[in-house]
């Protein structure tokens, strides 16, 4: 699993940016990008996606109305806001409604970014990890309450 | 014997009737004969033939005979003995408004000849042509001859009938037009002067007093046959009515004159009535006479005098008791007015002997009444002269007075004056500190509406230009690690060309490496991020140029300026507000505008976000938001429509939205000023304003600016 390179989808209006972003993390990951919220979720379908990026500022679907409608289907992936300049509202609505793991803001440190990417992705190991502990916990548990009925049985 | 017989009959008629023939003798000058006359009435006319036989006639004590009025004519007959020498008389009847005169003279053959004299024939028919009646008579010496007379008259009758030796007559005659003479002289003395002085008093006094002189010197002339001798000769109709006529007017010319001198019209109302009534009795004879009631109107006439007369003179009395002094002038001509009517009348009646000095004594006493009039008159111009001078005596004093009171007032006012300039002097301090407070709260408003512009502006240039910086800066990264990687793969191609191994196995080896570094992919991303760089370094200089355009707010210059542009920077100042809005614009090519750019640039933006901030309401996250935008060139003017289809604005946001502080927005989102400072702004470009707005569907502001030629 840790092969795997971290996959992230990155959802702008700007074209410029989903090349400077692809290009900037091609290497180290495996990079999705989006013109529109519409085109990200079709991505989504179609790929597993750790990490999705998104410019909140966007004609048809702004950022918080595109992980609002990720947050229905695909629970899983780590929601970042990448934005050049937004109100408090959107902020708010964004961690209300979009929630957030973290906001940054444009131009992007490449640095930061990258930490951010990275830690994005350990909480994603994290959350995948109770997940698997979890299932195994519900086999185990399955398991015992099965030896508990044989032995109640006996 | 027939002598004898005659003289028989002679004395029985004497003896009967008690009269006597008049008997001329040589000493004959000028003999009144109405004690020799008899006289014959009837209450119907009776023909010359009938009276010759009449033996009705009565014989007449007096020498001047009054007769009174009588509707019939009058015969009258006497005998005249002539014991002179002289067969030439004149017979004259000296009473000129006689209507018909008839005398019957005898010849010696007994047969009677008529001559018709009297006012109801033209004057110039007359052979002597004086007012009084005058007639030849021929009798030859030593005879006795019977004439009769006949008169008629509307008027009474008074019949002073002479037989006159030609000269002494026409000496007497002379003497009484002398006294005329002065009679009509002292009356147009009078009545000229009373005219002249009411043209320069204005004094309406004067203008009755002259008209009754005039009036009055007709009716005195008039009865003495003066004014038919000279005035109207050839009217006798008119004659006839004259008497009456002049006497009516000039009692009613008293009577105003009377009225207006003794102040009667304001203080004593009974009387005023008492004179009008008078007045209308005048009218009253004056129409009689012209329904030819001749009669009837002088016996109304004749009335109304007296009572008139007497009237009159207690009136004056009673004001003159009443202490208005000029009265007392009135009523002394008054009294000899009607004193010289009583003796006038006395003399009528027969009680007075008739001669010059009692025939003239109506018109003495009418000219020495003018004369006292015409002091009364002057008098009391004296009168109110000295009122006059009393009552400007009384005002000056008075001025005097108020002057004093004035300069009295003068000094308090300015005292008072004084007191309220001090005050106002502090109040206009104090209104100067708050003034001054105000304008220095204005500005702090005013800069803080700025600094909420720069906010907005502020915000828009960040997100604007944090995009272009991104990917500038972003790119930068990349970039510089495929330029290693180019330069790693030159070097690459160095040591693989030094190389000793075969071509075959250097080109495997490159193309291995190429392979490695993907290095097809590598040329596109560099060509990309290049272009990217060069995109985001030239967008970022088309902001900071738009932010140049629009952060001209502090400028205070009139400068040229392309307003369509200014537009386009205020959008993409508010780019970031936009949305999903959907913008429009339809720009007419504008010539540059002298302006204020940075100020009309903040109207702007002020419309187009309240224009956002309508949609954003109305829209809230939803599409369908629309921003118009329209410039036009009308003529030297214009037209800027910013319109909007957000929620529009009630009446009474509409009414009040230019008013400072005015705002629907939440507190602390809205400083309340912005469409304020718009209004004033274009106010100051000489430019108007307009809004057309409906709730519920949107709003258009129209901006008209005129374009001013540069000076």
């Amino acid at each position: 699993m840790n092969n795997e390179k971290i996959s992230i989808l990155y959802v702008d209006d700007e074209e410029n940016n989903l090349i400077s972003f692809k290009a900037t993390f091609r290497l180290k990951y495996k990079v999705f990008t989006a013109i529109s919220g519409a085109d990200a979720i079709k991505i989504l379908e179609e790929n597993l996606i750790h990490v999705i990026i998104t410019d909140q500022r966007m004609p048809n679907m702004t950022g918080v109305e595109f992980l609002e409608k990720v947050i229905e289907k695909f629970t899983d992936p780590i929601r970042i806001l990448l934005t050049g300049y937004t109100d408090m509202n959107a902020v708010v609505d964004a961690i209300n409604k979009g929630k957030i793991f973290h906001y940054l803001t444009k131009p992007w440190n490449e640095e930061e970014l990258d930490k951010t990417i990275a830690r994005a992705y350990d909480i994603f190991l994290e959350r995948e990890k109770i997940k698997q502990m979890n299932e195994k916990l519900e086999v185990s548990n399955s398991q015992l309450e099965f030896l508990l009925r044989q032995k109640l049985l006996s | 014997m027939s002598k004898l017989l005659y003289c028989f009959v002679l004395c029985f008629l004497l003896s009967v009737n008690c009269f006597s023939a008049v008997i001329i003798t040589d000493s004959l000058g000028r003999m009144p004969i109405g004690k020799s006359m008899s006289m014959l009435r009837s209450d119907k006319e009776i023909q010359f033939r009938d009276v010759l036989h009449s033996t009705k006639f009565e014989a007449i004590k007096t020498d001047i005979p009054n007769l009174g009025t009588e509707a019939n004519g009058i015969w009258l007959k006497f005998d005249m003995n002539n014991r002179s020498n002289q067969n030439h008389f004149l017979l004259e009847l000296a009473y000129p408004i006689l209507d018909e005169v008839e005398i019957y003279i005898p010849d010696a053959a007994g047969n009677y000849t008529r001559k018709v004299l009297g006012e109801s024939i033209p004057f110039k028919q007359r052979s002597y042509q004086y007012p009084n009646f005058i007639l030849d008579i021929n009798q030859p010496a030593n005879t006795t001859y019977t004439y009769y007379i006949r008169v008629k008259s509307s008027e009474q009758i008074i019949l002073p009938v002479y037989i006159n030796v030609p000269i002494p007559l026409w000496e007497e005659l002379d003497k009484q037009s002398i006294i005329s003479g002065i009679y009509i002289g002292i009356v147009l003395i009078m009545g000229i002067y009373n005219l002249f002085l009411f043209f320069s008093v204005k004094d309406k006094g004067y203008v009755y007093y002259a008209i009754y002189v005039f009036l009055a010197g007709l009716t005195q002339i008039g009865i003495k046959g003066y004014t038919y001798k000279y005035l109207w000769p050839d009217l006798p109709y008119f004659e006839s009515k004259s008497i009456v006529l002049f006497a009516s007017l000039c009692a009613i010319a008293a009577l105003f004159f009377a009225r207006d001198f003794l102040q009667i019209k304001n203080n004593y109302p009974r009387i005023n009535t008492f004179i009008k009534i008078l007045v209308f009795t005048f009218v009253v004879s004056i129409l009689l006479i012209f329904l030819n009631k001749d009669q009837a109107g002088f016996l109304l006439m004749q009335l109304a005098t007296t009572v008139f007369l007497l009237s009159v003179f207690f009136i004056s009395w009673f004001v003159m008791r009443k202490g208005y002094s000029p009265a007392k002038f009135f009523f002394i001509a008054w009294s000899a007015l009607l004193a010289g009517s009583i003796i006038f009348l006395l003399k009528d009646t027969g009680i007075l002997p008739y001669n010059n000095i009692t025939s003239s004594s109506a018109q003495a006493a009418s000219a020495i009444e003018m004369a006292l009039l015409s002091f009364g008159l002057a008098n009391r111009i004296n009168i109110m002269k000295q009122e006059k001078d009393q009552s400007r005596l009384a005002a000056l004093r008075i001025a005097k007075e108020n002057s004093q009171i004035i300069k009295q007032q003068n000094v308090i006012l300015e005292q008072k004056v004084k007191e309220r300039t001090e005050e106002l002097e502090q109040k206009n301090d104090t209104l100067n500190v708050a003034m001054n407070d105000l304008q220095e709260a204005q500005m702090q408003l005013v800069e803080s509406e700025k600094m909420a512009s720069l906010g907005q502006l502020t915000a828009g240039i960040a997100h604007e230009i944090n995009n272009p910086i991104n990917f500038v800066t972003g790119n930068i990264g990349p970039l510089k690690r495929d330029v290693g990687a180019l330069l790693e793969t030159i070097d690459m191609l160095e040591t693989f060309s030094q190389d000793d191994s075969s071509k075959e196995e250097k080109a495997r080896k490159i193309r291995q490496f190429k392979e490695d570094v993907d290095f097809d992919y590598l040329k596109t991303e560099i060509s990309h991020l290049l272009k990217g760089i060069h995109e985001g370094a030239s967008r970022t200089a088309e902001i900071v140029k738009s932010l140049r355009i629009f952060s001209r707010l502090d400028e205070d210059d009139i400068k040229q300026a392309n307003l369509n542009e200014g537009l386009d920077s205020t959008l993409i100042i508010v780019n970031n507000m936009l949305n999903k809005i959907n913008v429009i614009k339809e720009y007419d090519d504008l010539p540059l505008v002298n302006c204020y750019p940075g100020k009309l640039n903040q109207v702007f933006l002020n419309v187009i976000s309240n224009g956002i901030y309508a949609i954003g309401e109305k829209f809230k996250e939803e599409e369908g938001g629309e921003l118009k935008i329209i410039t036009k060139l009308d003529h030297n003017q214009v037209l800027i429509s910013i319109s909007d289809n957000g929620t529009g604005m009630s009446a009474e946001t509409k009414r009040k939205m230019f008013d400072p502080f005015y705002t629907t927005k939440d507190v602390g989102q809205g400083t309340g000023l912005g469409m304020s400072i718009a209004f004033n702004t274009i106010q100051k470009h000489d430019g108007n304003i307009q809004v057309d707005t409906e709730m519920g569907i949107g709003t258009t502001f129209n901006i008209i600016l005129p374009i001013h030629e540069l000076e």
